[in-house]
């Protein structure tokens, strides 16, 4: 081998590591751009929807007063404006879901992984927080019950 | 000095079928867990990678689409292949166009594999589950797949010199 095609070599070798910091440039500015898109194109919405996979579950909140919801299988609407903590209780299952500044969040959980207590709280439509073990899924959605004064009543069942 | 003959390159497709197949194995028993579906490190990529470097296009597809169809019937179901199969095929035809360009290191080549592998499970979620929502990953995926692709990039740089069959004049 000559020197030249080592010179040559090492050139090559080093113009390929540049070709590929610029690649992962390029994919990192790809996916910010998407981000931004996303985050622009995204709404923040105005109640969350709770579902319950199978069995039944209790939903109650402390800010109501009253007796705690019973539900079957279906799903539960609450605002987002309404400052709230809500408890989801399942047979030996619990999930405790904050409402506050018009996000959800979930803050605390018995189940096995704790993926729902640490997901990010969500605001913007369509976000989500599923807690698989409890088959327990929190979306946000843009519209409430479709009843038009929505003031008469903080939480809707079926 | 070994020669490229057919018969090693058999040998060689046989052993990388065989640690891409481990490496898939291992890879689940690793908790390597982001809390989004998806994102995952695809050690197994790292065989066809290789592969790709010292046999050719050919030998790293077949190795590429027998591992998919033998780790979906051996780990998984038939849902897993259709997934994987996606983003493998896609992910292969994109880094065989990017190792031809001979302008990149495995390193460009495996992130390249690694985003595009990504976004082809993507897009088959997408026509699956009918729904554009799950678009909110393309991100993550997209970021995830090319920091675990440049990572099993650098540690292909770092095994092709040592395999005495890689032409170090040729690439890297």
């Amino acid at each position: 081998m000559f020197d030249s095609d080592i010179i040559h070599n090492s050139e090559n070798r080093r113009r390929r590591y540049v070709n590929d910091i610029i690649l992962l440039a390029a994919c990192l500015l790809a996916a910010g751009i998407i981000l931004l898109i996303i985050r622009c194109a995204q709404d923040t919405g105005g109640y969350i929807e709770i579902r319950i996979e199978a069995g039944e579950a209790c939903i109650s909140d402390n800010t109501s007063g009253e007796e705690g919801l019973s539900v079957r299988t279906g799903s539960c609407i609450y605002p987002l404006n309404v400052e709230r903590e809500v408890i989801i209780e399942q047979d030996n299952a619990i999930n405790i879901l904050r409402i506050s500044d018009g996000h959800a969040d979930m803050t605390e959980a018995d189940c096995p992984d704790l993926i729902c207590v640490h997901s990010k709280p969500i605001s913007r439509i369509g976000e989500s927080i599923v807690c698989l073990p409890h088959g327990v899924t929190v979306t946000v959605a843009q519209d409430g019950p479709e009843a038009a004064d929505t003031d008469d009543y903080d939480a809707v069942t079926w | 000095m070994d020669t490229r003959t057919g018969t090693s390159n058999v040998a060689y497709m046989g052993l990388c079928l065989a640690l891409s197949l481990i490496l898939g194995y291992v890879e689940s028993l690793i908790p390597f867990n982001f809390g989004i579906p998806g994102v995952k490190l695809g050690l197994a990529n790292l065989c066809v990678v290789i592969l790709l470097y010292i046999c050719g296009w050919r030998e790293a597809l077949t190795v590429d689409l027998l591992r998919v169809i033998l780790s979906g019937f051996l780990f998984g179901n038939l849902s897993m292949i259709i997934y994987s199969l996606a983003g493998a095929i896609l992910s292969f035809v994109c880094m065989t166009l990017v190792h031809k360009t001979g302008r990149f290191s495995p390193i460009g080549v495996s992130l390249t594999g690694g985003v595009t592998h990504n976004m082809g499970q993507l897009t088959v979620a997408v026509l699956v589950l009918g729904t554009t929502r799950i678009v909110y990953y393309v991100p993550a995926l997209i970021i995830s797949g090319a920091l675990t692709g440049a990572l099993l990039g650098f540690i292909s740089s770092l095994v092709l010199p040592v395999l005495n069959r890689f032409d170090p004049t040729k690439l890297v």
